[in-house]
């Protein structure tokens, strides 16, 4: 993995419930960045 | 004729059971972990490299199939369209939430139709610019960048890529007017960088890192929340001035909706053996 530059998450990251969370973040956060550029697709 | 009828339902039922996918008896065929991205992709070696140990710990073969197209988007819809059986799952990540977004009418919803299994992996985005570009920091950047507003391009592997978006949040950051050029892919970007056609772009870490380590380019910062230990050097753009500044590609698995809880369970364990960083990192 390090050979290809990916970082393993830590144990306590890896969780369903905390990539659930996770996923609920990060379509706030790039929701709001995309939203703000006006960069939409048909 | 009771007995019969009592017989006969007792098959049916044991018939059903047999036919459901428990965690008991899941796997009992080949599992597809679909990458809806061609080949050679960011997160080919992330998925190849889990498939072949996760099949040893579930005793069945995990075949790694690319299904490339419309930014992720139809390879993902095909997960969260099939059978909640635990045979087919999908290596998805920063895509899946940015299509939500970007699409004016999305094939699926990243946060209902899915259920989350782990978060396996993250890679940094880097900063790269061209080698002759004056700005060597992201302080100077931003000096250069509003001395040289209008007349500045990044480059990326087309609209909606990880590394247009990333370049987009930071030229945003920056507050200067920067041209965006998409690109077919990251390799246009990248020759067009190397003879000083544009002036920076945003590709994940990996991909920049032999133009990195054969100075042909200038990396200016790493763009996740961590230094990378593959560029230890390489300061963030956090540390640099851009406070909070974090964008790092990542990647999780995810099954179809009403996938029964303890095949994800049995799923996820399997990939949290496998993913527990030393072994990962050995690998």
């Amino acid at each position: 993995m390090k050979a290809i530059g990916a970082l393993i998450t830590a144990p306590e990251r890896q969780s369903p419930e905390y990539l659930r969370g996770h996923v609920t973040r990060e379509v706030e956060k790039w929701g709001r960045a995309i939203k703000a550029a006006g960069v939409l697709i048909d | 004729m009771r007995l019969t009828v009592l017989a006969l339902s007792l098959g049916l039922l044991a018939g059903a059971a047999c036919g459901s996918a428990t965690a008991g008896d899941w796997p009992n065929r080949p599992l597809t972990m679909l990458y809806p991205f061609t080949a050679g992709s960011a997160g080919d070696g992330v998925g190849r490299i889990l498939a072949n140990r996760m099949a040893e710990l579930l005793g069945q073969p995990v075949i790694f199939e690319n299904a490339g197209g419309a930014g992720g988007m139809t390879g993902a819809n095909r997960v969260a369209k099939a059978e909640p059986d635990g045979y087919l799952f999908l290596l998805g990540g920063t895509f899946n939430v940015v299509n939500q977004t970007m699409y004016r009418q999305p094939l699926y919803n990243v946060e209902t139709d899915f259920v989350p299994v782990a978060l396996l992996a993250e890679q940094p985005t880097v900063l790269i610019a061209r080698k002759d570009l004056p700005a060597n920091n992201i302080p100077e950047l931003i000096a250069y960048a509003r001395a040289n507003s209008g007349r500045m391009q990044y480059g990326s592997a087309g609209i909606g890529s990880i590394t247009h978006l990333s370049c987009m949040l930071l030229t945003s950051a920056i507050g200067s007017d920067v041209t965006h050029v998409p690109y077919r892919g990251g390799g246009g970007a990248l020759q067009d960088l190397l003879a000083g056609r544009i002036d920076y772009q945003c590709p994940i870490l990996t991909v920049a890192l032999p133009q990195i380590q054969g100075g042909t380019v200038k990396p200016i910062a790493v763009l996740g929340k961590e230094r990378s230990p593959t560029l230890p050097a390489l300061a963030t753009a956090h540390e640099q001035g851009l406070e909070g500044f974090d964008v790092t590609n990542w990647y999780g698995f995810f099954l179809p909706k009403d996938t029964p809880a303890p095949i994800v369970q049995k799923l996820h364990d399997v990939t949290s053996r496998r993913c527990r960083p030393p072994p990962c990192r050995r690998k």
